[in-house]
């Protein structure tokens, strides 16, 4: 499967072009799924629907989906409560509701319920040609391009300082006896460390996906839109992520640039409207020049 | 047994302690070290605390060291010991 992001500042055009360009592989035959990351769905609007979790077939080659964010979130913390009163023997759950609710806004949660959901998603459609993520505004976006690194380097420290322990608790059970010990000593009991592992796994899964996919940063031609266009390209090369082109949207004729992307300024109303006027002016399609990245 | 041989057992089983002793200690303060450097520099890393999916993933399977953590919220005014016991350090 070949994974395509669209980005860019609020309004700038992610959802209308993420759309157009999923629809455009769909009527190629291309087994397409468009889906949108953000809070703000706005796929239901454009394909005049109502989309949702379950999401929609639209055409014989076009799944879109708008998972419900903070919906998961919400199922994610009642999960752990569960997990928790299911596995602690001492302490109630009780106790830590404060901190679970807390939870609930800790900086980076919404980031990593997306990625969960675009793991979850990408997994269960893996035989699919093309999946098109409609991405939030640039700052959410870029912070969920750069968890799965930070995670990688967590867990890999993690991992260690948990095998470390493990030793030391297997090197004083073998001197005093195990049975004195209710602590796991080894690697396949320890939960802990299972966990970390489990995670390790999912997050290289992500991480392989994003480093594979395209990032297609979408910008109006406006200053400050550019400027901000600028920002994101070197946030992604830090990474070292894809960058193919970058789309400027909303040209108008007489301030055409060459050596860019660049779609016109239309008048439009509907999702057919649009798809019979937006013409790409370095390309015949950006769909095609799509399928040869 | 001559005198001479007691008290050399006994110098050894001296050195044999303060090994034992000194390896506890360099053990806790490699121990505090890392955790130490983890915390001040871990933004250099990206955040000062591991990302909260790596913590709630984690918290189910935790009930030990959530344990050892109010423990030391409690009793706590021997610093060493409480960071050598979030660390699990026996
Ligand atoms: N090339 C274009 N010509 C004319 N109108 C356009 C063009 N591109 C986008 N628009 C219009 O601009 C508005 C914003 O576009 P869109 O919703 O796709 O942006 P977005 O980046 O997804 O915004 P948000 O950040 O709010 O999700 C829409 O009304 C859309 O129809
Ligand atoms: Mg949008």
């Amino acid at each position: 499967m070949k994974y395509i992001f669209f980005m860019g500042k609020g309004g700038v055009g992610k959802s209308t072009l993420s759309s157009l360009i999923a629809y455009k592989l769909a009527k190629r035959g291309e087994k397409t799924v468009l889906i949108s990351l953000d809070f703000a769905h706005n796929l239901g609007d454009i394909f005049n629907m109502k989309i949702g979790n379950k999401g929609v077939r639209l055409e014989e080659h076009l799944d879109i989906f708008e998972p419900d964010i903070d919906r998961w979130v919400e199922e994610y913390l009642r999960n752990t409560r569960v997990l928790i009163k299911e596995n602690y023997k001492y302490v109630s759950v009780f106790n830590l509701d404060n901190m679970l609710n807390l939870m609930k806004n800790s900086p980076g949660i919404e980031e990593y319920a997306i990625l969960h959901l675009l793991y979850e998603k990408t997994k269960a459609l893996a035989d699919m040609d093309y999946l098109v993520v409609d991405m939030p505004p640039t700052a959410l976006a870029l912070r969920i391009f750069a968890l799965p690194f930070i995670t990688r380097e967590w867990l890999k420290t993690l991992l260690k300082l948990r095998k470390e322990i493990l030793v030391k608790r297997e090197r004083i059970a073998n001197v005093h006896g195990k049975e004195k010990f209710d602590f796991a000593v080894d690697e396949h009991e320890d939960k802990v460390y299972r966990n970390l592992k489990e995670q390790e796994e999912e997050n290289a899964f992500l991480l392989k996906l994003i480093q594979g996919a395209n990032i297609i940063p979408v910008t109006l031609p406006v200053q400050l839109s550019f400027k901000e266009t600028e920002r994101i390209l070197k946030k992604l090369s830090e990474f070292k992520l894809n960058v193919p082109f970058v789309i400027v949207n909303r040209v108008k004729n007489d301030e055409w640039k060459k050596g860019c992307v660049c779609i016109e300024d239309k008048e439009v109303k509907t999702f057919d409207d649009f798809e019979r006027e937006i013409k790409f002016q370095d390309f015949d399609n950006i769909d095609s020049e799509i399928l040869q990245l | 047994m001559n005198f001479d041989k007691i008290r050399r057992f006994l110098q050894l089983l001296e050195e044999v302690q303060k090994n034992k002793a000194t390896d506890i200690i360099e053990f806790e303060l490699k121990e505090t070290e890392n955790l130490f450097a983890l915390i001040t520099l871990g933004e250099m890393v990206g955040y000062a605390n591991p990302p909260v999916s790596i913590t709630l993933s984690l918290i189910p399977y935790m009930e030990r060291e959530v344990i050892l953590m109010t423990n030391r919220a409690v009793d706590s005014n021997d610093k060493l010991s409480d960071i050598a016991s979030i660390m699990e350090v026996e």
